[in-house]
């Protein structure tokens, strides 16, 4: 199932902007609601919704829990087997929760869209081929990253420092895998941006931005940066 | 085309480099001699503690740069090879080339829709080459790219270069060692006192070959016991085994075959990293277990990429650290053994500031030094000059003498031919005698 890069950024841009133009919840709540539907059914595929529901539910009883029950913000309508129920609690529960299922469809939208087809149609409308390398670099860096992960975390095994069985041991071996999947990172993405760059990549004429000689490797520096919370997740996914 | 003059390295000064349209050259220097800094001026870059002047008439566009790891010339931006040599074509804004013609001639009309990242040493070094073939260059520039590969991936990949040089384009390999076809060069750069030499693949060293030890097994229990091993990656057909086997005590054993044939893959067996690996595998009556840390104490695995290990400070705390992870005592004597590594000068130096190859010892002294009984090295030699290379010699002879039995692959035949006393050969995942 692959969703086509027109159809992924005409959501985003339409999520986008509703989301700062609205300001009434009930008007947000049924904007937003109905835009999941939208986004979700329109990718005609199951797996996608299926997606949507295993991520954005945990998110829904927490937020009915905290708002609807306990928040004293809202004040209480009735008592449900000695439970405080508080409707504007709910109301503001589903509001929110609405509010960040729409960016996960968007997300989980994104998810879907080939990256080929997303940097050909990015190619294809002359955006700025550094512009190109920023997204799309960021975004392939992300596997590559969990790659070095799985390499240091075998690699740190590999010489018998324990990784587990609990969390005492995990907490303990969290600096010998972050700091080598760090380090490396960023030795990576120096030698990356000579290869890089002897291949074209910065350099086009359509971009019309050509990096000066000793300052390209700050381009990929600064994808290293942005992607080292993701990094971190996913180290401590890892372990 | 390209001069290099005022070249200061680390502080010291090199003669002029002269890069002259249609030869073949070879520019070789020791560890640390800064070759790889040399290859990065002809390209036009400049990096921390390298200065020079650099005169020349071509564009960075003419230029192909293949570094040490040939996978970082991937971007990861499209999924293919095709789509990754669509690519160099359009970020250079040049009509796309034909990408099949490019394939055939380098021989990788086959991985063209494969995931660049899944490629052995020799498809990786391959397709490398066909995404430069991409900007048609004048000039090839190779840093160290062969030490990975089979002698016979190697020559087939410097023949393919041969043909480009006829074209009148100029190659320029970097080497730390002598390769086979050092007659092909018409020009010779020695960074620092390299001799033009072939000696320097001979292994005379302290130790005398022929003391290495051959043992009987016939009256010894084996230490490793392989039975019926076999292993398939998730995707892809390539199945290794059934593998049956026995490592002694002393033992040096090297495991040979083209790229690809899974050698690593049996390494990682026997270092129990494969999940899906069937078969018994135990070490002096152990067997493995999911928790794989617990391994080590019984076989413990050195990569080919130092910088998956090394977080700590010194480079004396590193290999402290592997030891004391197996529940083992530190040596007294630890620094004088560091120290038979070559590593003396750098006991507390920061592992991260060193050179790749120092990284690669640090790594290696680490694993030599753990005190387990099984020691698996991948391509220790690689990227690696003579005096190293002759320090692993002796620091594998000894650690054999005192009871391991280390299990090495490797493409550097001159080095194995000299120290192993049993050759594994696999072909296709399947050991031939």
């Amino acid at each position: 199932m692959s969703i086509s890069p027109a159809r992924a950024v005409g959501w985003t841009i339409i999520c986008s902007s509703l989301s700062l133009f609205s300001s009434l919840i009930i008007f947000e709540l049924s904007i937003t609601l109905s835009l999941i539907l939208v986004i979700l059914i329109s990718t005609m595929s199951i797996k996608v919704i299926t997606r949507f529901i295993i991520l954005s539910a945990p998110f829904l009883i927490p937020l009915l829990l905290i708002h609807g029950v306990i928040n004293p913000q809202f004040e209480q309508t009735s008592l449900f087997f000695l439970m405080p129920i508080r409707n504007d609690g709910i109301l503001f529960a589903v509001s929110t929760y609405a509010n960040i299922s729409v960016f996960l469809a968007l997300a989980i939208n994104w998810w879907h869209v080939d990256r080929d087809n997303m940097i050909d149609w990015l190619i294809a409308r002359k955006i700025p081929s550094i512009f190109i390398c920023l997204i799309a670099q960021s975004a392939a860096m992300i596997p590559l990253i969990e790659r070095r992960g799985f390499s240091v975390l075998r690699s740190q095994n590999a010489r018998g420092i324990p990784t587990g069985p609990n969390l005492f041991h995990r907490i303990k071996a969290i600096p010998s895998i972050i700091l080598p999947v760090i380090t490396s990172l960023m030795n990576e993405a120096d030698h990356r941006s000579y290869t890089l760059w002897s291949r074209g990549f910065g350099q086009s004429q359509f971009s019309g931005v050509q990096l000066p000689l000793g300052q390209r490797s700050d381009f990929f520096y600064i994808i290293s940066v942005l992607i080292l919370p993701l990094t971190v997740l996913h180290m401590i996914d890892l372990l | 085309m390209i001069n290099i003059s005022s070249i200061k390295i680390n502080e010291n000064n090199l003669k002029n480099i002269n890069i002259e349209q249609g030869k073949i050259i070879g520019l070789f220097g020791k560890v640390n001699s800064g070759k790889s800094s040399i290859l990065l001026a002809i390209l036009g870059q400049s990096i921390k503690g390298c200065t020079f002047n650099r005169e020349s008439d071509i564009d960075i566009k003419e230029i192909a740069y293949i570094p040490t790891n040939a996978e970082y010339l991937f971007s990861g931006i499209k999924s293919t090879l095709r789509g990754e040599m669509q690519l160099s074509a359009q970020f250079l804004n040049r009509p796309i080339p034909d990408i099949t013609s490019i394939a055939i001639k380098f021989n990788v009309l086959q991985l063209l829709d494969r995931n660049p990242f899944s490629f052995s040493g020799g498809e990786m070094i391959r397709a490398a080459l066909s995404i430069c073939a991409v900007k048609n260059p004048r000039i090839w520039l190779l840093d160290q790219v062969f030490d990975f590969l089979h002698p016979d991936a190697a020559l087939e990949i410097h023949n393919m270069l041969l043909n480009e040089s006829q074209k009148g384009k100029t190659i320029v390999e970097v080497h730390s060692t002598y390769p086979s076809w050092a007659e092909d060069f018409n020009d010779y750069i020695f960074i620092d006192n390299i001799k033009k030499d072939k000696k320097e693949n001979s292994y005379s060293t302290s130790q005398n070959i022929n003391d290495k030890p051959k043992e009987s097994h016939q009256s010894k229990k084996p230490l490793c016991i392989l039975k019926n091993i076999e292993f398939k990656y998730k995707t892809g057909d390539f199945k290794l085994g059934p593998i049956n086997t026995n490592f002694y005590s002393n033992d040096i054993v090297a495991i040979i075959g083209p790229n690809g044939s899974g050698k690593t893959t049996l390494l990682q067996c026997i270092a129990n990293f494969n999940d899906n690996m069937t078969g018994d595998l135990s070490i002096s009556g152990k067997y493995p277990t999911k928790k794989k840390w617990t391994w080590a104490k019984s076989a413990i695995y050195c990569f080919q990429n130092p910088d998956d290990q090394l977080y700590k400070s010194t480079v004396i705390d590193e290999i402290k650290t592997t030891i004391k992870s197996l529940g083992n005592t530190i040596p007294i004597d630890l620094n004088e053994q560091i120290r038979q590594f070559g590593l003396g000068s750098y006991l507390n130096a920061e592992p991260y500031q060193l050179a790749r190859p120092l990284r690669r010892m640090v790594c290696l002294a680490s694993t030599m030094l753990s005190g387990s009984p099984v020691i698996l090295l991948d391509e220790p030699t690689a990227n690696l000059d003579a005096e190293f290379k002759e320090i692993i010699f002796n620091r594998v002879c000894d650690a054999a003498s005192k009871g391991s039995a280390i299990i090495i692959v490797s493409h550097d035949l001159p080095f194995i031919s000299a120290l192993a006393n049993k050759t594994l050969k696999l072909l296709n995942g399947k050991l031939i005698n």
